[in-house]
């Protein structure tokens, strides 16, 4: 089970980076484990305004619907087009070319683990 | 879902149950037993079925046996389809007077005088209780007896199913099935114990749905051993709607009634009275909402229609809600079936989440059956 070290880590399992003022956003490899085949990816409008805690988009496979969270406030970039046409590809690379969005920002975000803090989160979940 | 650790909790465990742990099933809770939700994938149980041959537990499944000199005639006032005295399934509804459905079930005739009904697990303590008080209102002096605890259930379904029950239990055991027709059942002895096999299943697909009351946790592990594919309660429910298969709580309730869910081949209208003839006479070629299938309209990539998702008509008013959806591992898109208050299909749409989505309707069943 892949934490990269370098990442934050949100209780929806989300991952978030950030590289000056924008703040990448993507999901867990846990998380991609537990929702099985993604269908069907619901993605924020380039330009939404969001609060941090903001239920901003929907990832669903075949057994259920489960939302995306805003970790951090801010405005919506960027959205990674190519996952709209091929959701299953977020199971490939869920920290690196699969990421969900960008969101511009100078915030911080609040309420994050590290991957440490995170990989316990998810031994106590089971 | 919680994989239940407390050993005081209330949920049951059918007799295949460390069949399913030695397996690596995922557990869940289901109907009030600890049932496996998948042994590998849904994707791959599902297709193991179409393609060669799963084998699934079924034993949370309620047996209601009613026997009796007058049990012919009080099953066909329970029912309504016809019972006879032919030794087969038959696959009915049960109304209440409102013609809505108490429960959709197979009825199996063991002899003039003693009927085996298979109901749904949810529906096992309500169906008792109903035919009971039924009874006393028809004035049935035969028993009415709840064998539910006592049988286990094994369902093996997919063209291989006989091939694999050959490779498992020999070439004499496979010739005695393959006298079995479509609906019908027999007496089969393996290892000096007799089971009831038939031919009936809920995938669509050929196959033989096995009652016994021991040994069955030996009958799965041999299957399992000789190459039939373990599968679990999400592989059954998207093989169900695969072939347009209702599903009790989803597509049928106490608010519907047989003729709306298009099932008018269980509905015997010209037998003798059967609790909610009355209503069902009013309906016939008149019903309110009617059962549909349906897939979205586009060429990109689409979310699922799920229960309780409204339909809606081209002026935004409500036409419908879906009753069941899932994904078609065989269409590779979502397909759903929904109850429609219209005759006017032209340019519905489907609101998930808020947002409207053009559907076309589907003849069902969705995929042709193979059985």
């Amino acid at each position: 089970m892949s934490i990269p070290s370098e990442l934050n880590y949100t209780k929806d399992h989300e991952w978030i980076k950030i590289d000056g003022e924008t703040a990448t956003v993507g999901v867990t490899e846990h998380a991609v484990n537990e929702l099985g085949d993604i269908v069907f990816i619901e993605f924020p409008e380039p330009g939404t305004e969001l609060e941090a805690g903001d239920s901003i988009g929907v990832i669903e496979s075949t057994k259920a619907v489960s939302d995306i969270f805003a970790p951090i406030s801010g405005i919506v970039e960027e959205i990674n087009t190519p996952l709209q046409d091929a959701p299953e590809d977020l199971a490939s690379d869920p920290y690196g070319e699969s990421w969900l969005l960008k969101i511009k920002t100078t915030a911080k975000p609040e309420d994050v683990m590290t991957a440490e803090e995170y990989k316990k989160y998810i031994e106590e979940e089971a | 879902m919680r994989l239940s650790t407390n050993p005081n909790n209330e949920l049951k465990r059918t007799a295949l149950f460390n069949e399913h742990k030695k397996l690596n099933a995922k557990i869940v809770p289901f109907a009030g037993y600890e049932m496996p939700l998948k042994y590998s994938t849904p994707e791959a149980e599902h297709l193991a079925v179409r393609n060669s041959a799963g084998v699934f537990d079924v034993s949370h499944m309620g047996e209601i046996f009613v026997k009796g000199k007058d049990a012919l005639n009080f099953v066909n006032y329970l029912l309504t389809n016809k019972i006879t005295t032919v030794k087969r399934a038959t696959y009915t509804t049960m109304c209440n007077k409102n013609a809505g459905i108490v429960d959709d079930l197979l009825v199996y005739t063991i002899d003039d005088e003693e009927y085996l009904l298979v109901v749904n697990a949810s529906n096992i303590e309500k169906d008792y209780k109903w035919i009971q008080n039924l009874a006393k209102e028809y004035g049935f002096n035969g028993s009415i007896i709840n064998e539910s605890l006592e049988y286990s259930q094994i369902a093996i379904q997919g063209p291989k199913s006989s091939e694999f029950m050959e490779k498992a239990f020999g070439t004499d055991l496979k010739n005695q099935l393959s006298e079995i027709k479509f609906f019908r059942y027999a007496y089969i002895n393996i290892d000096k114990t007799n089971y009831l096999i038939s031919r009936t299943g809920y995938t669509g697909e050929f196959g033989y749905e096995i009652y016994g009351k021991s040994n069955m946790d030996k009958i799965f592990a041999k299957l399992v051993s000789v190459g039939v594919v373990p599968c679990g309660l999400a592989s059954r429910d998207s093989l169900r709607l695969e072939a347009s298969l209702p599903l009790y709580g989803n597509d049928l309730d106490n608010e519907t009634s047989p003729l709306e869910a298009g099932l008018d081949f269980v509905v015997k209208l010209d037998k003798e009275n059967f609790v909610g003839k009355d209503i069902l006479l009013t309906q016939k070629n008149n019903t309110n909402k009617k059962l549909i299938g349906f897939k979205i309209k586009t060429d990109e990539r689409k979310p699922i229609p799920r229960h309780g998702y409204k339909i809606m008509d081209s002026e935004q008013n409500e036409i419908g809600t879906v009753s069941s959806g899932g994904f078609s591992y065989l269409l590779q898109e979502p397909i759903a079936m929904a109850y429609i208050k219209n005759n006017n299909f032209e340019n519905i749409n489907v609101d998930i989440r808020n947002k409207l989505y053009p559907i076309e309707i589907l003849e069902l069943p969705f995929i042709k059956k193979n059985k």
